[in-house]
C-alpha cells in the first residue's frame, strides 16, 4: 500500500488535505463514536495518482464488508465548516465493488469540486476555496432508516433539535426531493412522511435484478423487513417502491428517535459544538452510524405543522377541463355512508372512481381529484361526460388532506391547489395519521394502473 | 410500465394491480404480449414473459411496434376496421359469458366449463385494448392539434372533448331509470362534435392533415368506450370464473389462464378468432 497516497479515515486531522467532513468523522472514531471507517484520498492528489490509489482502495475493501458497495464523498476543506456547510453543493457518489466503478465514483466527486456553484456560493459567504477537494471512502451502509438531525445544545444539555427520518438511505431528504417524517422536541407527534422511492445500495446479485422484482427491505426489532419492488438500478443503488402496507406506519420508534437526539448531544460535545446537523443512519442490528458532522449554519425551524398551506400545488394529469373550488370530499367517506353526501361544493378525493361514485357524482360535485390513472381512466372518462373539472395520477399525498378543506383543481392543467381558508383553517393542518385513514383510501405508489 | 432498465422496458402488473390475482395477472400479460396480432395481425409479440405479472420488452421491438401501429392510427380505414373488429370481441365475449350464466344457473358444469374457456379466449383478445391507457400517440396528437387549433390549450381541451365514449361509462351505465343520463351527458356530446368539427375545419386544405383528424377523432372515441366496456367484461368474466371455482372446489386464487382454456390452447399466441383484414 503506498500510505503516501491514501490515508485511513481515523488519522485524517488535517482539514486542509483531508476536508472537514472527514476531519470531524475521524474526531468522533477516535473518541469511540459510531461514524463508519473509511479511506481518505487527500485533496492534493493528482488525477494519475487517484488512479494508483484504487488498488489500496481494494485491498483496504478486502478487509471489511462491501457487500452493498461503497460510497464516495467529498470532503472539501471549506466544507462542513462553522461559517457555512456547503450542503448539497459537492458531491456523494455511490458504486458498486469493482476498480472501474469506484474510479468512476472518485473522479465524479472530483469533478463536481470545480462547480460553479460552489464558487457562486463562497464568493456570496466571502470564503476562499481552496482548490481540490478530499475524498472519503467508506463501504456503503445498508439502513433501516436514515435522515438528518439538527440540534441546538446548551451547556451539554440538548435545548431545540428536529430531525427528518426515511426508510433506506437519506438521499431522498438531503436532496430535498421527498419528504421524510418529521419529528420535533416541540411536539410528539410526527409529521408523516411522504416517501414515494426507497434508495438503498444492492449488492452485486441484486443489482442485476431487473425493474419488478422484490427485494427484502432492512428491518428492525420487532418491525421485520418487508418486500419492496424494484423500480430501477444503477450507480450500485436499487429504487425501490415503497410497500403498499407500509404507507402509514411511522419511521422511527420512540426509542430510535430518542436514540439519536442522545447520540447528537455526544456528537456536539466531542466536536465542542453549540449547534450540531448530522446525518445519520441505523441498521438493522440496532446500530446509529454518524455519516456526517458539522454545526448547524442557520437557526433551527420552528415545528413543522405547515405540510401543506394555501398555495400548495400538487401536479398530475389533465384528465377533464375546467377549473373549480370545493370542500375536499373522500370519497371513501361516502360509500360507507359516514359522512354528509358531496354536495356541488364538493372536490372529490379519490384514487380512481368506481360504480360507488355514482350518487356523489349525481350530487353535481365541483371538482375530481384522483391519484390513479391517466386521461382514459374510469375518474377522467366519467368526469368529461358531466362536464366535471378532474385532474389525475395526482401524488398520493393529496389523499391526506381532511375533508372540508377548500381545493381548487385545474382539469385543463392537471393541477390541484389547495386554496385559501373560508370556515376551514387551511392555513396550516397536520394530517392525523388514523384520521386519515379512517375518512381516506390508502394511499399508494402505483399510478396510471389500466383498470 | 417501469424506466427503461438496460434497454429494457417492464410492463409490472403485480405492482399496479396488487391486489389481483394470478390469473388477472396472466390475462393481463399474456394480452399484453399480443396486442399486435390483435390489433395489427402483426405476428411479432410485444415483449416476453417474465412470469404471471410481469413482461419485459426490449426498446426495440416497443420502438418497433408502436411506430407501426401509429403509422396504422392515421389512416381512418383502419380505424374503421379496429372499432368493428373490437366490437365483434367484445360482443363474443359477452355472447360466451351469457352462456356461462346459462349453465351455471341450469347447474351444467361441463357446459359452464366450456363456456367459460370460449370466453376466456375471447377475453383475450378485448383485453389486449388496455395498452390504450399508454400507448396512444397522445404527444403527435397534441401537436398536430395546437398547430390546426392554435394553442397548445385548444388542443388540450379538443383531446379531452374527443376521449368521450359513444354510449355512457360503466358508472353512468348503473343508473336507475328515473336519472336522465343521456341528458346529463348530452352537453359532453356537444362538445365532442363541435371540437372534431373545429378540428377537421381547421384542417381544411391539408388532405394530410384532414385525414389525420378524422382518424384520431375515431380513435380517441374508441379508447374510451373501449376501456368502459372492457372493464364490464373483465368484471363479469372474473366474477364466472369465481362462480366455476365455486363449482369446482377450486381456489380462486390458484388457478391459471391454462386451468380455464383447457389443454392445447394455452399458447399465448394461440388465436382462433377470426383475424382483422389488415
Amino acid at each position: 500500500m503506498t500510505r503516501t497516497t491514501t490515508i485511513r479515515l481515523w488519522d485524517a486531522a488535517d482539514p486542509a488535505r483531508h476536508g472537514g467532513k472527514a476531519a470531524a468523522l475521524a474526531t468522533l472514531i477516535r473518541h469511540g463514536l459510531p461514524a463508519p471507517d473509511g479511506l481518505v484520498l487527500p485533496a492534493d492528489l493528482t488525477d494519475a495518482q487517484v488512479t494508483e490509489a484504487i488498488d489500496d482502495v481494494l485491498t483496504w475493501a478486502a478487509s471489511t464488508n462491501t457487500v452493498h458497495g461503497f460510497v464516495a464523498r467529498s470532503s472539501a476543506p471549506a466544507e462542513d465548516g462553522a461559517q457555512a456547510s456547503f450542503a448539497g453543493l459537492y458531491a456523494s457518489r455511490f458504486a458498486p465493488a469493482s476498480s472501474d466503478a469506484l474510479l468512476d465514483a472518485i473522479r465524479d466527486v472530483r469533478a463536481a469540486a470545480t462547480a460553479p456553484a460552489i464558487r457562486a456560493y463562497a464568493a456570496l459567504r466571502n470564503i476562499t476555496t481552496p482548490p481540490g477537494v478530499a475524498v472519503l471512502i467508506q463501504r456503503a451502509i445498508r439502513p433501516y432508516a436514515s435522515g438528518v438531525l439538527a440540534a441546538e445544545i446548551d451547556h451539554g444539555t440538548i435545548r431545540r433539535w428536529t430531525l427528518e427520518a426515511v426508510h433506506g438511505l437519506a438521499i431522498p431528504v438531503v436532496s430535498g426531493t421527498q419528504r421524510g417524517e418529521r419529528h420535533h422536541s416541540d411536539s410528539e407527534t410526527p409529521v408523516p412522511a411522504a416517501q414515494s422511492e426507497i434508495i438503498l445500495p444492492g449488492t452485486a446479485t441484486e443489482l442485476r435484478q431487473p425493474p419488478g422484482e422484490w427485494i427484502t427491505l432492512p428491518g428492525i426489532e420487532d418491525r421485520p423487513g418487508l418486500g419492496a419492488k424494484i423500480r430501477t438500478s444503477g450507480a450500485g443503488l436499487l429504487h425501490l417502491y415503497p410497500p403498499n402496507t407500509d404507507q402509514h406506519r411511522p419511521v422511527l420508534t420512540a426509542a430510535l428517535r430518542d436514540q439519536l437526539v442522545e447520540t447528537a448531544a455526544i456528537v456536539a460535545a466531542v466536536l465542542h459544538h453549540t449547534s450540531i446537523d448530522i446525518e445519520w443512519a441505523a441498521t438493522p442490528d440496532g446500530a446509529v452510524h454518524i455519516l456526517q458532522a458539522r454545526p448547524l449554519t442557520s437557526p433551527i425551524p420552528e415545528q413543522p405543522t405547515l405540510t401543506h398551506s394555501a398555495g400548495t400545488i400538487w401536479k398530475g394529469i389533465p384528465a377533464a377541463p375546467g377549473r373549480a373550488t370545493g370542500r375536499a370530499h373522500h370519497l371513501a367517506a361516502e360509500a360507507s355512508r359516514t359522512a354528509r353526501p358531496a354536495g356541488d361544493d364538493a372536490v372529490i378525493l379519490c384514487e380512481n372512481l368506481g360504480t360507488n361514485a355514482l350518487d356523489a357524482l349525481l350530487h353535481n360535485p365541483a371538482a375530481i381529484a384522483a391519484t390513479r390513472g391517466g386521461p382514459l381512466s374510469h375518474a377522467a372518462i366519467v368526469a368529461r361526460e358531466l362536464g366535471i373539472p378532474c385532474a389525475t395520477a395526482l401524488p398520493d399525498d393529496l389523499l391526506t388532506i381532511p375533508a372540508g378543506i377548500r381545493i381548487t383543481v385545474d382539469g385543463t392543467a392537471g393541477t390541484a391547489e389547495l386554496a385559501a381558508a373560508r370556515g376551514v383553517d387551511a392555513r396550516a393542518f397536520v394530517p392525523d395519521t388514523a384520521a386519515a385513514k379512517a375518512e381516506s383510501p390508502a394511499a399508494g405508489g402505483a399510478r396510471a394502473a389500466p383498470d | 410500465m417501469e424506466p427503461v432498465w438496460n434497454g429494457m422496458l417492464t410492463c409490472d402488473y403485480e405492482r399496479t394491480r396488487p391486489h389481483a390475482t394470478p390469473f388477472e395477472w396472466d390475462l393481463y400479460t399474456r394480452s399484453l404480449l399480443r396486442w399486435p396480432l390483435v390489433l395489427m395481425n402483426d405476428p411479432e409479440p410485444y415483449g416476453r414473459l417474465r412470469r404471471a405479472g410481469i413482461v419485459d420488452v426490449s426498446e426495440p421491438v416497443h420502438r418497433a411496434l408502436t411506430n407501426r401501429w401509429h403509422a396504422h392510427l392515421r389512416d381512418p380505414d383502419y380505424v374503421a376496421d379496429l372499432i368493428t373488429r373490437t366490437a365483434a370481441d367484445r360482443q363474443a365475449v359477452a355472447l360466451a359469458l351469457d352462456a356461462c350464466d346459462t349453465a351455471n344457473q341450469d347447474n351444467d358444469l361441463p357446459g359452464l366449463t366450456a363456456a367459460l374457456a370460449d370466453a376466456t379466449t375471447a377475453f383475450l383478445r378485448v383485453n389486449a385494448t388496455h395498452i390504450v391507457n399508454w400507448l396512444l400517440p397522445e404527444d403527435r396528437w397534441e401537436q398536430l392539434l395546437a398547430d390546426l387549433l392554435g394553442s397548445r390549450d385548444s388542443a388540450l381541451t379538443c383531446l379531452s372533448a374527443l376521449q368521450l365514449p359513444t354510449k355512457p361509462g360503466h358508472i353512468l351505465a348503473t343508473a336507475t331509470a328515473e336519472t336522465d343520463i343521456l341528458a346529463r351527458r348530452a352537453p359532453a356530446a356537444a362538445r365532442r362534435e363541435a371540437w372534431t368539427t373545429a378540428a377537421l375545419v381547421a384542417a381544411a386544405g391539408n388532405d394530410q392533415a384532414l385525414t389525420e383528424v378524422r382518424a384520431l377523432a375515431m380513435v380517441l372515441s374508441w379508447a374510451a368506450g373501449s376501456e368502459e366496456r372492457r372493464k364490464e367484461l373483465r368484471e363479469h368474466l372474473l366474477a364466472t370464473a369465481r362462480a366455476w371455482c365455486d363449482a369446482t372446489s377450486t381456489d380462486p386464487h390458484r388457478i391459471t389462464t391454462e386451468d380455464l382454456l383447457g389443454e392445447d390452447r394455452h399458447d399465448p399466441h394461440h388465436d382462433n378468432q377470426t383475424l382483422g383484414r389488415r
